[in-house]
């Protein structure tokens, strides 16, 4: 047992705020935004910033800094909700199935390694395409696509906290096999976990943006920033801002994630080529 | 016979890549052949240079490992039975691995850690938990005020001791010490094995007490096992080391002075 000493640096606290930030804005955004986010005014379309519309007005007239602080809500309870499911799922799998080895840890890997070959994307897309688009499908495709890599991940954890000299020491003090994933795996593994959990927050943000460009995601009039995206496509010639601030908020939510679990994960490159 | 072992053999495969399709790869034999048993209530030294097999034997007997041919026997019963639940075995048998710091887990506090062998083995006795871990401190000559660090809080010495005291909370009936002396300095090893000793006598436990030092057996092993290459090469329960067979232990036993045994 190693401990790293972790040094407060510019990245991390970077990072950390900016998050923090747009977490807040979430919260807070019926006091922040200054119009309401469904409210159209077609005698304002495509204005360009100005006082009363700071990030200007969309093709239908509605203000896009309302709409991006109005987005940063569904976004955020996306990723986490999308994110709860997906270890819902995977631990049990990653934890069993690396805790007890055997021929049906082999049968999952080999079917793991299949679909990790499939490029995410374009299974993302095969899933929503079958099930219809919607926002509900979408979480169910980002989910489906996603748990094999987390399954990975908590595998090659547990894989190397099992050959530990305390998980037979347990074992003799007459604990079970369940009792020993929960009350000494799960400790151990968790802090690379939660490193993990905050990365993925930030791609699965993009996932769900880039879903929603391509009209297979969340449907309009829902203020998210993948549909903003979807709707601006049209004017963008004519209206660059449309697109811009909705792009420059998701391109600052995913890059607040990269910094904060990059500069953990460093310490915490696990062996996951092992199988 | 309380514990038997039966022609016990352990390969590992070797890590070099497999050159013949046809010619078998010959792995590492870390244990060949052993035969051994222990009597109730009697103490056995198993003694080897390092890397002749001695954790991975004490390893088999607890099926820690699967042996690659044999049997060990434990009350009569094979304990590498597919069906056989392991603590079973645990409830008869404990083992102080090798390395203590590492066995004990960094986020439990000595006394959780004392107490789960209790929880598990003796569940009915749950109001006598807290004074039972105290008594297992007292036992193993510890401050019941270590009852709330952590293991990194503790010296090594007495790492040592907690782990022998967890392996005594299980009320075994033999127990393994895998060169839970070695680590220690000479004043506080010559206390470890009186106190060891002690509990051996007032509680008809029997031990096998591996080491690679000849010399702290002779305080407490009634019968000394010889290991080397992975073979028992001798063993012999005299107090006379001039019955010696095998050039290794003649040279082994060399080195000590004779009012040793
Ligand atoms: N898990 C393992 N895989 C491969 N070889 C091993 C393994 N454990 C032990 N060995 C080998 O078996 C031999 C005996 O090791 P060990 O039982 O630890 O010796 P000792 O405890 O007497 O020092 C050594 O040569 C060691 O390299
Ligand atoms: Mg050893």
């Amino acid at each position: 047992m190693k401990k790293v000493p972790y040094s407060v640096d510019a990245g991390l606290i970077g990072g950390a705020g900016l998050l923090i930030f747009i977490c807040l804005a979430g919260v807070l955004a019926p006091w922040l935004a200054p119009h309401d986010p469904l409210a159209m005014d077609l005698s304002n379309r495509l204005s360009s910033p100005g006082w009363t519309y700071p990030f200007g007005t969309d093709h239908l007239g509605r203000c896009i800094l309302s709409r991006i602080i109005y987005g940063i809500r569904i976004s955020a309870v996306f990723a986490v909700l999308v994110m709860i499911c997906t270890f819902l799922i995977s631990l049990p799998v990653g934890l069993l199935t690396g805790y007890l080895r055997g021929r049906t840890d082999h049968l999952f890997m080999r079917f793991i390694d299949g679909m990790l070959a499939i490029p995410d994307i374009v299974l993302t897309i095969a899933i929503v395409g079958l099930l219809g688009p919607g926002f509900v499908n979408m979480a169910i495709a980002i989910i489906l696509v996603r748990w094999a890599n987390y399954v990975r991940f908590i595998r090659s954890l547990v894989l190397k906290v099992r050959k530990e000299d305390y998980i037979l020491s347990a074992r003799m003090s007459g604990n079970s096999h369940l009792r020993i994933m929960r009350r000494y795996i799960l400790p151990e593994i968790f802090s690379p976990l939660a490193v993990f959990g905050a990365l993925d927050t930030g791609k699965i943000v993009l996932a769900m943006a880039g879903l929603s460009f391509l009209g297979l995601g969340t449907q309009p009039p829902t203020p998210e920033w993948g549909i903003m995206l979807h709707d601006a496509a049209g004017y963008f010639q004519i209206a660059p801002h449309v697109m811009v601030f909705p792009g420059l908020a998701i391109m600052f939510f995913v890059f607040g994630c990269q910094l904060v679990s990059g500069r953990f994960s460093r310490r915490h490159t696990a062996a996951v080529k092992e199988v | 016979m309380l514990l038997e072992l039966r022609d016990v053999s352990k390969e590992y495969p070797s890590r070099t890549r497999r050159m013949s399709l046809f010619k078998p790869n010959s792995g590492l034999k870390a244990v060949n052949g052993v035969n051994l048993a222990i009597r109730k209530g009697e103490c056995v030294g198993l003694v080897g240079e390092s890397g002749s097999g001695k954790s991975t034997l004490a390893k088999l007997m607890m099926n820690m490992e699967p042996v690659t041919s044999g049997q060990v026997l434990l009350k009569g019963q094979p304990i590498h039975e597919r069906k056989r639940n392991n603590r079973k075995t645990y409830k008869q048998m404990q083992l102080v691995l090798q390395d203590s710091s590492s066995s004990l887990y960094p986020k439990m506090r000595v006394k959780e850690i004392l107490e789960e062998p209790l929880r598990n083995y003796f569940p009915q006795e749950k109001a006598m938990w807290d004074a039972r871990c105290a008594g297992l401190l007292e036992l193993v000559d510890l401050d019941p005020s270590l009852l709330s660090r952590y293991p990194h809080q503790l010296s090594g010495g007495q790492k040592q001791r907690v782990c022998l005291a967890k392996a005594l909370a299980v009320r075994p009936e033999i127990i393994i010490l895998d060169e839970s002396v070695a680590s220690l300095d000479e004043p506080s090893q010559r206390a470890v094995l009186a106190m060891l000793k002690r509990i051996q006598k007032e509680q008809q436990l029997s031990l096998l007490f591996i080491t690679h030092d000849v010399k702290s057996t002779r305080q407490l092993c009634d019968r000394v096992a010889i290991m080397y290459q992975g073979k028992l090469v001798e063993t012999f329960s005299g107090r006379d080391c001039r019955q010696l067979q095998h050039p290794y232990s003649r040279l082994l036993f060399q080195a000590m002075p004779d009012e040793s045994f």
